[in-house]
């Protein structure tokens, strides 16, 4: 686990990093009033043509539907008066995407962020995903998008993004069942 | 949208059954000349509104479908029971990716305006 802002190793649950003393008070001092935003896909850089940001909707629409406990969130963003990891983490607590009431480990969100001037991305996830996906599986996924990113295609780059995550998730759920259905088959033989 | 589309079909057919057009160009009821039959064109004009409607139809419900998940199952996780809130988040903790992405398009574009002043002279 890391530091939004330092990327200082987290190794126990904290209520500040121990290395820059962040706390989430902190950023809100930082960022201010929460921005106004939709709950699927908000772009504020203008860079996503109409059409690609319809395409996008129904992508991160079809997410919600095969794992309606989650919500894919993508925001664009530009001039941020800190870093996008710092940005990302505050939002994805600050901001409104999904059902306002699922916290701590009821919360299974995913917001990506990206900074388009600063070429960088976070993928952050709620309390709830963690048990089931690693910081490995959201670095491929973004390691995936990064090639699309590097040429300024941010549909195609986030279309990658949520299909790598899509089927990362569903492979975690079937192995999830498929262990279930073998330890009751140990309990149970008949 | 097929409704539309067959209603738009019925309408032409009473069109062109219901009036002919005489020999000086003025339109008269049909009861006073025999009904001539369909045009081509206008058969073919009533097909392609119909094969339209029906397509654009097909169109909008199937991304409806594939976004509203109508055909593909439903993958749940266990809620966890406790968790341990860090840096005063309540939904995140801070478990994240991070990518810094180089901009191969500036790039390749800086190397193309470069290329001629780089290249060395023979």
């Amino acid at each position: 686990m890391k530091c939004p802002s330092c990327l200082g190793t987290l190794s126990t649950p904290t209520p500040q990093c121990p290395h820059c003393k962040l706390t989430l008070r902190r950023l809100d001092v930082k960022f201010g009033a929460v921005p106004r935003h939709s709950s699927l896909l908000t772009d504020r850089t203008g860079r996503l043509p109409a059409r690609e940001v319809k395409t996008l909707r129904d992508l991160l629409r079809s997410f919600n539907g095969k794992f309606p406990q989650s919500l894919f969130s993508v925001f664009l963003t530009n001039q941020l008066p800190g870093s996008i990891w710092e940005y990302t983490f505050w939002m994805a607590n600050r901001g409104r995407f999904g059902n306002v009431h699922t916290e701590a480990g009821d919360n299974f969100d995913l917001l990506l962020g990206i900074e388009v001037e600063a070429r960088s991305a976070a993928l952050v996830i709620g309390y709830g995903l963690e048990r089931y996906l690693d910081e490995r599986d959201l670095e491929r996924a973004l390691a995936g998008a990064s090639g699309a990113f590097s040429v300024a295609d941010f549909a195609r780059g986030i279309r990658i993004c949520v299909e790598l995550l899509t089927e990362r998730m569903k492979n975690v759920v079937k192995d999830l069942e498929e262990t279930a259905q073998t330890a009751a088959a140990k309990v149970d033989p008949l | 949208m097929c409704l539309i589309g067959i209603g738009i079909v019925c309408f032409l057919i009473t069109i062109t059954h219901g009036f002919a057009r005489t020999a000086g160009g003025m339109v008269a009821p049909a009861d006073s000349f025999p009904p001539e039959p369909i045009a081509l064109g206008w058969k073919i004009a009533m097909i392609a509104v119909v094969v339209s409607a029906l397509g654009t139809g097909l169109y909008f419900s199937a991304r409806r479908w594939r976004s509203s998940n109508l055909f593909d199952r439903q993958y749940r996780f266990a809620p966890v029971a406790q968790v341990a809130l860090r840096l005063g988040g309540t939904k995140s903790g801070g478990s994240m990716a991070t990518i810094v992405f180089v901009d191969r398009a500036a790039n390749a574009e800086s190397l193309k305006i470069r290329k001629p002043e780089e290249t060395p002279p023979r």
